[in-house]
């Protein structure tokens, strides 16, 4: 049964009543993007993973009771994934991005690419690891999910102009943090879009 | 083409735009790009607008990893149907439902129906009061039935 044409909330709500294909769908349309949030805020798969399990275990749990209450279902969705990560962080020490590095490597024909690849996510991961968390996760909302400043605002229960300060600090310390190796990585991309265009 | 000087106002504005949202201005609020969109583009805001795009570039370059097949596995084989917990608010809304109604509005309608029905047919049978019986009597004797009574013909016949 499809339902691609069913809007979040009409899911969850057949979620809640007991519909197993219809969890299925909300899976399937919305794990990687939860997923990819909570891989930028935890820097680690495992850590990743778990948080995204765990936020579609609060999900299936809560489906029965769901209300929008004026909010988006994503909204609240990338809300519990952000308290999840919070949570994780403030238990445990941030996992070092290094072990995401060698995944990128997985190109054996053209390992100095590769390499460059996985040195560069590193370095970015790094980076980013190293913001303070609220900047981590405005960056991360409106930068990687794409969303726009209202709907980051919403999810982090802040206004737009607070919202527009922790991401103006965030890109801040990202790029005072990458300044050293920006010309190194830079020429790099710049000599991987001329060889795309040649 | 000669550019328009930028004034201070609008300059920390882009400027500001530049530093929370990067140099693509279709991720920029709506009502900024509107406003600045062209202002964006002007010399005098290169060198933020290159530190901007430098910053994005380095940012759209680092991919998480895929979601695992295995992962969705998991989340969707912990799926269990949720517990029902049913609010006040619910059991009123519950309580009302149009559906609930069906079949006591229909065992309401058929009472109505026997209702009118009855009160139909009492209207219709005579009411046997002493008048009623007392013409009920001569109209037997002379013949003439109320039943066959036409008034039509009755006046023909006065005017022949």
């Amino acid at each position: 049964m499809g339902y691609d044409n069913d809007t979040d909330e009409a899911l969850v709500r057949r979620a809640g009543r007991g519909d197993r294909s219809a969890a299925t769908a909300l899976v399937e349309r919305h794990t990687d993007k939860i997923y990819a949030c909570c891989f930028r805020i935890l820097g680690g798969k495992p850590a990743a993973e778990d948080a995204a399990q765990e936020t579609f275990l609060r999900l299936w749990k809560h489906a029965g009771n769901w209300r929008p209450k004026g909010a988006k279902f994503e909204t609240w969705l990338y809300r519990i994934a952000m308290n999840i990560c919070f949570d994780y962080l403030r238990k445990t020490k941030r996992e070092a991005p290094a072990e995401a590095a060698p995944e990128m490597i997985d190109s054996a024909d053209q390992p100095d690419q590769a390499l460059f690849l996985g040195q560069r996510r590193f370095a970015i991961d790094e980076a980013l690891g190293k913001l303070p968390e609220r900047q981590r996760f405005a960056i991360t909302l409106c930068h990687f999910q794409e969303m726009t400043n209202i709907e980051a605002a919403e999810v982090m229960e802040i206004s737009v102009d607070a919202l527009e300060s922790l991401l103006a600090r965030g890109r801040r310390g990202l790029r005072a943090q990458l300044a050293p190796m920006r010309d190194n990585l830079m020429g790099k991309m710049s000599n991987e879009t001329n060889a795309h265009i040649n | 083409m000669k550019q328009m000087p930028i004034s201070t106002d609008q300059f920390d504005a882009v400027k500001r735009c530049f530093d929370a949202y990067g140099a693509d201005i279709t991720r920029w609020p709506t009502d900024a790009r509107e406003q600045y969109g062209s202002t964006a583009r002007s010399d005098e805001l290169a060198d933020t607008r290159h530190d901007a795009e430098a910053l994005d570039g380095l940012l759209g370059a680092a991919t998480p990893p895929p979601v695992s097949a295995e992962l969705k596995n998991r989340i969707i084989a912990q799926y269990r149907r949720p517990p029902a917990v049913m609010t006040i608010s619910d059991l009123l809304a519950d309580l009302f439902t149009p559906r609930r109604f069906v079949p006591a509005g229909a065992f309401a309608g058929i009472g109505a129906l026997g209702l009118v029905a009855g009160v139909f047919s009492v209207n219709a049978s005579f009411a046997m009061t002493p008048e009623v019986e007392a013409y009920a009597y001569v109209y037997a004797d002379s013949g003439i039935s109320l039943d066959t009574f036409d008034e039509e013909e009755a006046v023909q016949w006065d005017e022949d």
